[in-house]
C-alpha cells in the first residue's frame, strides 16, 4: 500500500479470478437464472473490494475514530465484461472526504494485458458510531 | 442492433418482486460476497443500531436489478449500473424493482432510472443503469 501526496492511498494491483464457482453461488443469492453464463454480473466485482488488504486499509484509515462507514452508493462502470475463469488486476484507491465525511473507494479492474475493463466506485458516508452500538458485539 | 427496436422513452419495466429474505439468505449472500458486516445478520446489533430487524445487503438488491434487466432485453449489454442506498430493506420483508427509460437512442444508449423499495414503499435504492448495443460493448 502506498500513500501518495494528494492523501490517497493506493493498494495493489491485487491479482483476482472470476471464479466460476463463486459467480455461480452469487448468482443464485442474487436473482439470477440458475444457470452459467459467461460474462460476470455486473455488481460481482464488489466481492473483490472485501480482500483483507482493502478491509485493512479501510479500517486504517477510520483507525482513532469512534465511527462506522454506512455504503452510501455504489457504481460500476464497464467498458468491456469480464469473463467467468479469467484473471484481472485489481487497483484500488481510497480517499477521506471531509463534507460530508466519506470515504471513497475506486477501483480499477484490468485484465492482465493492462487494458481497463471497469472502473468502480463506493461512496462510504462515515457516521459518529451509535452510543447504543457501543457495547453490541 | 440487428435492426432491433430500441425501448422508447417512457417505458417501464415490469415489477419484480424478490424476497423476503430469511436470515439463511442474508448468512448465505455474505458467505459468497465476504461481505462480513454484522450488521446485516446480528439482531443485537441491528437494534442498537435503531433497526427492528437486520438490513439486507444493499449490494445483495442492487446487483438484483441486471436479472431484471437481462430478462427485459437480453439483447442489450449492461455497461453501467450504480445505486444510492437511501433506507433499507429489513430482513423479512420483500422489495420490489423497477425501473423506467429516461434517454434511448444509438448514439446515447438506453438509460434507465432504477428504483427499490420495500414494503413500505419508501425507496430504498435509486439507481441507474445504461444498457448499450453489443457492437459497442464487445468482450
Amino acid at each position: 500500500m502506498t500513500e501518495p501526496e494528494s492523501g490517497e492511498r493506493r493498494i495493489g494491483p491485487l491479482r483476482v479470478v472470476a471464479d466460476e464457482e463463486r459467480v455461480l453461488r452469487y448468482r443464485r443469492e442474487t436473482g439470477f437464472p440458475d444457470t452459467l453464463e459467461k460474462i460476470v454480473p455486473a455488481a460481482f466485482p464488489a466481492v473483490w473490494l472485501t480482500a483483507e488488504e482493502i478491509e485493512a486499509a479501510i479500517r486504517d484509515c477510520l483507525a482513532g475514530a469512534d465511527v462506522v462507514p454506512v455504503h452510501e452508493s455504489q457504481s460500476f462502470h464497464y467498458f468491456a465484461p469480464l469473463r467467468v475463469g479469467e484473471s484481472y488486476e485489481l487497483t484500488v484507491s481510497l480517499r477521506r472526504e471531509a463534507e460530508p465525511p466519506r470515504l471513497a473507494v475506486n477501483a480499477s479492474v484490468a485484465t492482465l494485458g493492462g487494458e481497463t475493463r471497469l472502473h468502480a466506485e463506493t461512496l462510504l458516508r462515515i457516521v459518529p458510531r451509535p452510543a447504543a452500538a457501543e457495547n453490541a458485539p | 442492433m440487428s435492426g432491433a427496436r430500441l425501448p422508447a422513452v417512457g417505458d417501464r419495466l415490469p415489477d419484480w418482486r424478490i424476497g423476503p429474505f430469511d436470515a439463511a439468505a442474508l448468512a448465505a449472500y455474505a458467505a459468497v460476497s465476504g461481505d462480513a458486516n454484522p450488521l446485516h445478520l446480528d439482531d443485537d446489533l441491528a437494534r442498537a443500531i435503531g433497526f427492528p430487524a437486520p438490513p439486507v445487503h444493499g449490494m445483495k438488491l442492487l446487483a438484483a436489478f441486471e436479472p431484471l434487466l437481462s430478462a427485459w432485453r437480453r439483447d442489450l449489454f449492461l455497461a453501467r449500473l450504480s445505486g444510492k442506498f437511501v433506507q433499507p430493506v429489513l430482513r423479512g420483508e420483500a422489495a420490489t424493482l423497477t425501473g423506467r427509460v429516461l434517454r434511448s437512442s444509438p448514439e446515447e444508449d438506453v438509460f434507465l432510472r432504477l428504483l427499490a423499495y420495500g414494503e413500505g414503499r419508501a425507496p430504498a435504492i435509486v439507481g441507474e443503469a445504461l444498457m448499450t448495443l453489443p457492437r459497442k460493448f464487445r468482450p
